[in-house]
């Protein structure tokens, strides 16, 4: 009734899928990585970061990937599993908080060390749970806002510029305080600056288009948009370009990708906050070694966030740039 | 004469259709990776499975009557996130908050159920709306961010064990139980397959097909309020973005269970056989560490294989 034929060749497809993607065997080392989203540019850099350390350093580290930047319940039972290869050590790149403590606090109880990277679990905070994180590397995304904060008054010469804010995915905590950050520092460095809305375009790069179209109509003498993220700032720069606006309208993104600094390059968007997750996963690795080596614990390490514009593109000088990716 | 009895019984053909591929995939698994036959892994399989498998106990509901319930994830959200909204900032007892948000799930469902029967309109759209205004009020309530940090007390109960068994699974057990009870026990769920078979001959033989769709969907809405609920207690937060496309996977493992998409067929063991089928594989592959590129395959291939192996079984 079954057809063993069918099945029988079905599950060696299957084997033959499976068994060239496994990396089961390859973790001796017991170095677990656990990233938040793989479809994610974000954390794609951060995850090359993570395998080019690991073979200069000579280790052979297992990489999860959460299937989505929205799953918080399915990254939290990745970490479950992956908690069965009874590793060294986790270094999880956690979707928020509760997550990223839920996930430690069950490996600290088997004796498992825990670091996190990306920074959102901070030292302080697990200890104030009761973990001990090995380390904590990644970037401030508050800072991250402040930053393009600060670069808004450099090239702004009104005091009181118009200012429209693109947000990224709502419930997303990185979005919101790349928001906040930029909020209250333009507040405290340009008090007059007018905030005129303040809109998600969920990450997408025509939804954003449409809504700075939408604001420019209504509000024609704009002098800024802040986009969350490059892709957003890349909709906005299309909106700015279509509306002929491009002397007025400055544009700030967020990540530093390369199609955004391809644009900073042409002209089309004044600058982007890069975060560097390539140089954060390369530091998780020699993080961890360390840790699992020497038994190093409560290590905090902020990245840089260097605000790239065509200047900076250009001169080509700084260090940074080549953890840019 | 055992291949008769199952052919002539399309239930019994899916069910053993979707066993023997659960079996399939366990031994596959059990070869492939050392530490699936575990005590813990095993553990951890059902606890990953328990969030879904509530809601897919509710869509079995939905689907057995012909209709589809897209707003089971956004309400599950929803009542995650006024539980724990409840539990921090308006200091309620547990004793409050857990019921009020479960039942706010199924009120949600009965408004869907009551749209339907008002407007006439397909399930699939009128659950649409309810999808898109059950995430909106979950982002209202939270601002748009997980609300962190439950009490103490809450969150040992919803994450501890008795007798070594998670208290997860120990919910979706009792959901479970509840499910098979109403829906082959009561004439509740008679009335809700006959619904899904034919609403004429449904309503020819005295049965209220508004009634009973208000009812089906109130079930449904109150399994979406349960999974928020263990969602909320599993992840120590209500989330507003909780569940983004677990409506999806929940009809999946409803249909790999053996259900007609079209209704008047489904069973509630099947159900959990099609969860299951889906946990154990991506338990599997994270064992294995597949890389999620080749997992999102490898899923959709194993659907493939379900949806081929059920027609052929039919045909003949």
């Amino acid at each position: 009734m079954i057809p063993s034929k069918s099945l029988l060749a079905f599950f060696l497809l299957m084997l033959a899928v499976v068994l060239p993607s496994t990396k089961a065997q390859a973790d001796e080392d017991g170095y677990v990585f656990i990233l938040a989203a793989h479809d994610n540019p974000y954390w794609n850099i951060l995850g090359e970061g993570i395998k080019d350390a690991a073979k200069a350093k000579g280790i052979t580290p297992v990489i999860y990937e959460a299937q989505n930047g929205r799953d918080a319940e399915g990254e939290l039972t990745i970490c479950l599993t992956a908690l069965l290869r009874k590793p060294k050590i986790i270094v999880m790149g956690s979707l928020n908080s509760s997550v990223g403590i839920q996930c430690f606090k069950k490996a600290v109880a088997q004796g498992i060390m825990v670091a996190d990277v990306d920074a959102t679990v901070s030292v302080d905070e697990a200890e104030k749970a009761g973990i001990k994180l090995a380390f904590s590397v990644g970037s401030d995304n508050t800072h991250v806002g402040g930053e393009a904060a600060k670069y808004v008054q450099t090239v702004t010469v009104k005091p009181d510029p118009k200012i429209l804010i693109i947000e990224g995915i709502a419930g997303s905590v990185p979005n919101q305080k790349r928001v906040t950050g930029f909020r209250s520092k333009i507040q405290a460095l340009m008090p007059q600056a007018i905030i005129v809305a303040s809109l998600s375009a969920e990450g997408d790069r025509l939804k954003a288009m449409n809504v700075a179209l939408d604001v420019i109509q209504r509000q024609p003498d704009l002098d800024i948009i802040y986009a969350a993220n490059d892709d957003m700032a890349l909709g906005a720069a299309e909106a700015v370009r279509t509306l002929h606006r491009e002397t007025r309208i400055k544009i700030i993104g967020v990540d530093g990708t390369a199609d955004a600094r391809k644009a900073i390059l042409d002209g089309r968007l004044n600058a982007s906050v890069a975060q560097l997750p390539y140089l954060m996963g390369k530091r998780s690795v020699d993080l961890a070694i360390d840790a699992v080596t020497n038994h190093k614990t409560g290590q905090s390490e902020t990245t840089a966030t260097p605000v790239l514009d065509k200047a900076l593109l250009i001169a080509n000088t700084d260090p940074l740039l080549r953890y840019v990716r | 004469m055992f291949a008769r009895i199952l052919t002539q019984n399309p239930n019994r053909l899916s069910l053993a259709q979707c066993l023997f591929f659960l079996a399939a995939l366990g031994v596959f698994f059990s070869f492939t990776s050392p530490y699936f036959l575990s005590v813990s892994n095993i553990n951890n399989i059902l606890t990953a499975s328990a969030v879904i498998g509530l809601i897919a106990v509710g869509a079995t509901f939905v689907i057995a009557s012909g209709h589809i319930d897209l707003s089971s994830a956004a309400v599950m959200a929803l009542c995650g996130t006024v539980c724990a909204w409840g539990l921090q900032k308006g200091e309620w007892s547990p004793w409050i908050a857990l019921p009020v948000s479960v039942s706010l799930g199924g009120v949600c469902g009965l408004v869907t159920g009551f749209l339907i029967t008002l407007t006439k309109a397909p399930s699939f759209i009128v659950s649409l709306g309810m999808m898109s205004i059950a995430r909106a009020a979950a982002y209202i309530v939270s601002h748009g961010m997980p609300i962190y940090g439950l009490p103490d007390n809450v969150i040992t109960g919803g994450q501890g064990a008795i007798a070594s068994v998670p208290v997860p699974v120990l919910l979706l057990l009792t959901g479970i139980f509840l499910g098979w009870v109403l829906l082959t026990q009561t004439k509740f769920g008679l009335h809700a397959l006959i619904l899904g078979d034919s609403v004429f001959a449904a309503e020819a033989t005295g049965i209220s097909a508004n009634r009973v769709r208000l009812k089906v969907f109130g079930v449904a809405g109150l399994y979406s309020g349960m999974a928020g609920v263990l969602f909320m207690l599993r992840t120590n937060a209500g989330d507003p973005t909780a569940g983004q496309s677990y409506e999806l996977i929940a009809i999946t493992a409803v249909i790999l269970g053996g259900a007609n998409l079209f209704g008047g067929r489904a069973t509630i063991i099947g159900t959990m056989l099609g969860v299951l089928c889906l946990g154990v594989l991506q338990n599997g592959l994270n064992l294995l560490a597949v890389s999620t590129y080749y997992q999102i395959l490898f899923v959709g291939m194993v659907l493939l294989a379900a949806a081929f192996l059920s027609r052929v079984g039919y045909r003949r």
